[in-house]
């Protein structure tokens, strides 16, 4: 269709019956492209590739699901532990204070995580620092990202117990 | 006009972003066909109109796109993303891409009209040699100038929906619009001589119903 209100720029700008001409040529190949679309084919990648993207997605807010509330309390948990530990450790370290060689130890390197209160562990007579082997997920409830893939894996710990083996504190070792 | 419901495409839309793989097979089957068209008739090449298709849609699937309802139809964004695509690949493909034209400056020189077409594919495309030959006389357009014929003649779209897709004003799609016509009269003279080049000249302009 020829376009209304149009304004020639040239002198050579087409007449009346030039545009009529011109629309029957333009319908023509309207009419002659108006069956084609795009391959069969096509059709079918897409919707595989759709499939995939939403089973893809599906898992991952799955997973985000299940283990979102555990990431957050680990968080919180991790975090009040850095905050009560942190500004605790140097102190504690000055000379005169009553802590035995490992609690000296434990408060030295700031990466251990306190599982009673720092009171608790300073006054506690016979710590013992022993290695031991923990489910990786034990990083997950201490806030520390841990993916499904690994969750069931186990990693080496450092853990200070009680003279009747009640855990006080630990770390993870690289 | 659009060519679909703007509101069926976007509760479709909805459907789709949630997993509904019966809305995503429904919105490629209403707008495929008229994208692979646009595609095919502003580049030649059928594989590349193919191509361009599964872009679109690859990137509707996974969201890339941001679509955004109050700023228009879904239809005239997937034109709109149809034509940026074609324009990434043309720039390394065509030794002369008026970008500068997608902005909506006016257009000045009139040799900005033409270009070399891009090689085109050995088998015929379409079925009568006079769609061939208007089909030939599109190709030598400018891009700028292709996308608008394409749009209002081909898929009947407004002037203010090829202002959008284009990224122009409304006096700049009528403006290429009616230069493009003009020269594809004159492209298409030696194809015709008996029909084009002999038409008398009317002084009365038959009466044409506005599209908006």
């Amino acid at each position: 269709m020829s376009p209304p209100g149009n304004l020639p720029h040239t002198a050579s700008a087409p007449s009346a019956a030039q545009e009529r001409l011109l629309d029957d040529r333009l319908d023509s190949l309207r009419a002659a492209t108006e069956s084609l679309a795009a391959p069969a084919h096509l059709e079918t990648k897409l919707i595989s590739a759709f499939r995939a993207h939403h089973a893809a997605r599906r898992r991952r807010d799955m997973i985000a699901q299940w283990f979102a509330p555990g990431f957050a309390l680990a968080a919180s948990v991790g975090m009040s532990a850095w905050m009560v530990l942190a500004p605790m450790a140097r102190p504690v370290l000055e000379p005169g204070l009553a802590v035995t060689s490992a609690g000296a130890r434990l408060l030295a390197d700031t990466p251990f995580i306190a599982l009673e209160s720092l009171e608790q562990i300073a006054l506690e007579p016979q710590p013992r620092l022993i290695e031991t082997v923990v489910p990786r997920m034990w990083l997950a409830s201490y806030g520390v990202p841990v993916g499904p893939d690994v969750a069931g894996e186990s990693m080496r710990a450092e853990m200070l117990v009680s003279a009747n083996g009640q855990p006080l504190a630990m770390r993870f070792l690289p | 006009m659009p060519l679909t419901d703007p509101a069926e495409d976007l509760a479709l839309l909805t459907d789709m972003r949630r997993g509904h793989a019966a809305a995503f097979e429904a919105l490629y089957r209403r707008h495929q066909a008229p994208l692979y068209r646009f595609a095919l008739l502003r580049c030649g090449s059928p594989d590349t109109a193919a191509d361009i298709v599964q872009e679109i849609f690859m990137g509707l699937l996974a969201n890339t796109f941001k679509f955004d309802p109050s700023r228009g139809v879904l239809q005239g964004f997937l034109f709109g993303v149809a034509r940026n695509l074609l324009l990434k690949r043309e720039e390394a493909q065509f030794r002369f891409v008026p970008r500068s034209r997608a902005d909506g400056e006016e257009d000045e020189n009139p040799d900005d009209l033409v270009v070399d077409p891009a090689p085109q594919p050995a088998q015929r495309m379409l079925d009568t040699e006079q769609a061939e030959a208007v089909w030939r006389a599109l190709q030598k357009l400018a891009p700028h100038y292709r996308d608008v014929v394409i749009l209002y003649e081909m898929h009947d779209l407004s002037y203010v929906e090829i202002a959008q897709i284009c990224h122009i004003d409304l006096g700049t799609v009528r403006s290429r619009l009616s230069r493009a016509r003009a020269k594809l009269v004159e492209l298409l003279q030696p194809e015709f001589p008996e029909t084009l080049a002999a038409a008398p000249h009317q002084t009365h302009p038959h009466p044409l119903e506005a599209r908006p």
